[in-house]
């Protein structure tokens, strides 16, 4: 075996064990590190579970960030390195992490390229690396405390550095460089690393930087390197937008099957099938490949989008109320104070769109009319008015939510409770179509009249009631002009046909000629 | 800030007053077999059953397989051989008692003084023997997994809905046998006719709707049995059920969701009450009264009896945690 191991623990002992044995197993030298925030409780379990496995070490109190897992990597490699082992490389690990790729593939990589370090070291000045927090600042400033315990005093200190103008300097004619705690480093660069006689000058300066692991390494192989750097990790490890790792669980299992890397982490620990599966892997090996962007942005993305529309357990957009609520997408409203035109019109207009869901009169003053005329629609909404008005606006969220996939109309002759059409005032998702026989501004003035309070009202009133002026209006409006029925159809038409999510052409009226 | 100043000590006097009520009820409660001695790392349940021995075993067998480590039970009066299963499983304490479910509170005060002394520094799990809690990718992850997940995000608790399932038949037609999954009895549940509100004083979310809402229209519909439970807490000795698993206090615990716009990761609670075993209990339930709104709802059961059919045309399906995640009725929020 080309390659020995350092592996970073400190809980799930069961867990390193088990990556330990497989190691060694296979003929590799292992060195486990165990946090010496455990105590002696800890170095004991590990002992333990880990057995004579591999050389159990606990020298350092790893706090994430820290220099201490530095410090940890090098008296790993140091023992790694005063050892009669005949390797080439040493990989780091950590003790949540797998191989997935079996370890004779690392043997080949490491034989055909003996002198080549395998690190990702980007210069910070270039790098995007970054997914959240300091990037260029981790090296220029001070930075004492622990972000994860003493995050108030980590912000203010980074605060009244920035204030003052702080910038350290580099020692050694370093450049500043950044890349996953991970790595495979060649024999050769870790000796000079740790004979360097300036080693503590640096290890001094590291101390004070921000997550020294992703840093100091990757600065100094740049300089002191023996060979070649190939500017990539061997382990898939992949942030969250808060720069968490991406846990891998059962279901990842093709995933990581296929992966071209060598090793994965994060690995959950419950996760039983891919430790049995990467632990004794079997023969054949499916053909590997780059790993894929898309599920990592699949997980990020449904931070956001997923549900936009409705309202759930997880999710209640700030301003929600039961009479103010979120659409699922832009929809069409044909207003008018003549309901049996309105019907006409609808009746004429069916054949339109395939994809259009064309309700009738939603809240009028019977039972909702649904595009399929059936007494539930999808989802099992009831069309009984007593359904419909306890809650007149979830009601049409609920609609429109159902009808997502498609495009939604419904007509509407403004009512005396006032609920849904203050709530189609407000929602930029509406398309208000008014269908002229009175003048629009008439219809508008109508639909914006503020709802007749309802209600206990108090009987002490010591300040004048204020009167509520107009809804405001952020739906977008447009105006049928009164013609005869024919140009009415053929506009009407047009408005259906047209792509109602972009809203150029409609007028904003709230400002202008319309109100 | 006086008003916020008056919320917050009128919360934290309605906290202790109902921390009282649990010890005060803690009388009622008499142990039968203690098994939780020695009881290792993990998420455990509580629960509060009567007459409970067809759901039973499969009730145990689910959540043994999520992870659930220990169970804790209040036996309320079972005669149906509910006592002795419980007494032949090697993870299950149990308490019993005889005394009123209604007085109680529909058990939460007993629940709440046993979490007192058996939650305090675990995850707990509240659950009916009818409700089987589903979550993004449960069917390869189980509870520790997304333990690990919430504690990541610093979330001390866990949003769900409680979702009505129901037969395509009539309640008589939909039989279940012990030890089978009750999902498969009864797949079909109403997908979109949720109305959804916020408690301005407890700051959890108020949802309402589902099946039993449809059964009785004429009822008023803001007395309509609440969904939302949180029923995954990492508890601590000060915590408190207030209404059920519906809210807790102190009330952060309910802000299981996000209002930036975004999905925190929600679960959902798979309610398989309406199983042909109900129908025996209506009578029964109807005569003892101790159930919410004076057993209102088991009085409108009683009136169509097994002839109750919850099913239309529009019903969906249940086929596994993705297509609710899709229905917009739970969210992976961000897990990957």
């Amino acid at each position: 075996m080309r390659a020995a191991f350092v592996i970073l623990a400190h809980e799930r002992f069961d867990r390193v064990g088990q990556l330990a044995r497989c190691l060694t197993g296979q003929g590799a030298e292992v060195v486990v590190h165990v946090d010496r925030q455990g105590g002696s409780a800890a170095l004991d379990a590990a002992r333990r579970e880990i057995g004579a496995a591999a050389t159990v070490i606990s020298t350092q109190r790893t706090v994430w960030g820290r220099m201490g897992l530095v410090d940890a990597t090098l008296d790993a490699v140091r023992v790694l390195l005063r050892g009669e082992g005949a390797f080439s490389h040493v990989c780091l690990l950590s003790g949540s992490c797998l191989p997935v790729r079996p370890l004779g593939e690392l043997d080949a990589l490491l034989a055909g390229n003996a002198q080549t370090d395998f690190i990702e070291s980007v210069p910070v000045a270039t790098a995007d690396w970054v997914q959240d927090g300091l990037s260029e600042e981790r090296f220029t400033l001070w930075h004492v405390f622990a972000w994860r315990e003493q995050r108030w005093l980590f912000d203010t200190n980074v605060a009244l550095q920035r204030r003052i103008g702080v910038r350290r300097k580099l020692p050694g004619g370093l450049a500043p460089h950044l890349g996953l705690q991970w790595w495979c480093l060649s024999r050769a660069t870790l000796e000079r690393i740790c004979a360097l006689p300036d080693l503590d000058g640096y290890r001094r300066f590291f101390r004070n930087t921000w997550i020294p692991d992703e840093s100091f390494f990757q600065s100094l192989v740049r300089v002191h390197g023996a060979g070649p750097v190939d500017n990539r990790s061997l382990t898939l490890q992949r942030f969250d937008p808060l720069g968490r790792p991406y846990v891998f669980h059962d279901d990842h299992l093709d995933l990581l099957s296929t992966a071209e890397d060598m090793f994965a982490r994060k690995i959950d620990p419950d996760a039983d099938g891919l430790y049995s599966r990467f632990l004794n892997p079997p023969r054949a090996m499916r053909p590997r490949h780059p790993v894929s962007p898309a599920p990592f942005l699949a997980a990020r993305d449904s931070l956001g989008a997923e549900g936009a529309g409705t309202v759930m357990p997880g999710r209640w957009p700030r301003g929600s109320s039961a009479f103010r609520i979120v659409t699922a997408k832009p929809y069409m409203v044909l207003i008018g104070t003549e309901i049996a035109r309105l019907r006409a019109l609808r009746a004429r207009l069916l054949d339109t769109d395939a994809a259009i869901r064309f309700h009738g009169v939603l809240f009028g003053d019977t039972d909702a009319e649904f595009a399929d005329d059936a007494d539930a629609y999808a989802g099992n909404i009831s069309k009984a008015r007593a359904f419909r008005d306890h809650r007149p606006a979830q009601f049409l969220r609920q609609v429109l939510w159902s009808d997502r996939a498609g495009k939604t109309v419904f007509l509407l002759r403004p009512r005396d409770d006032h609920q849904v059409e203050a709530q189609l005032c407000r929602d930029p998702n509406a398309r208000l179509v008014l269908v002229g026989d009175k003048p629009a501004a008439d219809i508008l003035r109508d639909l914006r009249r503020p709802a007749p309070r309802g209600g206990r009202r108090r009987k002490l009133r010591l300040r004048p009631r204020r009167i509520p002026g107009p809804t405001e209006l952020n739906a977008w409006v447009r105006t049928l002009e009164p013609g005869d029925d024919a140009a009415v159809l053929t506009a009407a038409r047009d408005v259906l046909r047209s792509d109602w999510s972009d809203p150029t052409g409609w007028s904003l009226p709230g400002q202008g000629a319309m109100s | 800030m006086k008003l916020r100043l008056r919320t917050r000590l009128s919360l934290r006097l309605e906290r202790r007053g109902l921390q009282l009520r649990a010890l005060a009820k803690s009388w009622e409660l008499k142990p039968v077999t203690k098994r939780y001695g020695g009881l290792g790392p993990g998420p455990v349940l509580f629960s509060t059953m009567r007459n409970e021995a067809v759901r039973l075993p499969y009730f145990l067998d689910y959540y043994r397989r999520l992870g659930i480590v220990h169970f804790f039970v209040v036996d309320n009066g079972s005669d149906d051989g509910t006592p002795e299963l419980l007494g032949a499983a090697s993870d299950v304490s149990v308490w019993r008692t005889e005394a009123r479910y209604k007085a109680s509170r529909f058990g939460v005060d007993w629940l709440n003084r046993l979490l007192a002394l058996h939650g305090s520094g675990r995850w707990v799990l509240v659950a009916d023997p009818d409700e089987f809690l589903v979550y993004p990718y449960c069917d390869t992850r189980r509870l520790p997994a997304l333990i690990r997940w919430l504690e990541s995000n610093k979330r001390q608790s866990f949003g769900t809905m409680l979702l009505d399932l129901y037969g395509q038949g009539t309640l008589a037609e939909t039989t279940y046998r012990t030890g089978e999954d009750p999902v498969a009895a009864a797949p079909w549940f109403d997908a979109n006719n949720y109305w959804v509100e916020r408690n301005e004083r407890y700051h959890n979310l108020w949802i309402q709707g589902g099946p039993r809402v449809r059964l009785s229209p004429g009822e008023a519909l803001g007395k309509a049995p609440a969904l939302n439970k949180i029923p995954l807490v990492r508890w601590r000795r000060s915590y408190i059920y207030r209404n059920s698993t519906h809210d807790l206090l102190p009330r952060r615990l309910n802000r299981v969701y996000d209002h930036r716009g975004g999905a925190r990761t929600s679960g959902i609670l798979l309610h398989t009450k309406f199983l042909d075993v109900l129908t025996e209990k209506i009578d029964e339930e109807v005569v003892r009264a101790q159930h919410y709104a004076g057993g209102r709802e088991y009085r409108t059961l009683a009136a169509t009896g097994e002839d109750t059919r919850l099913w239309t045309p529009q019903s969906t399906r249940y086929e596994g945690w993705e297509q609710l995640c899709d229905l917009g009725l739970m969210a992976r929020g961000g897990w990957f």
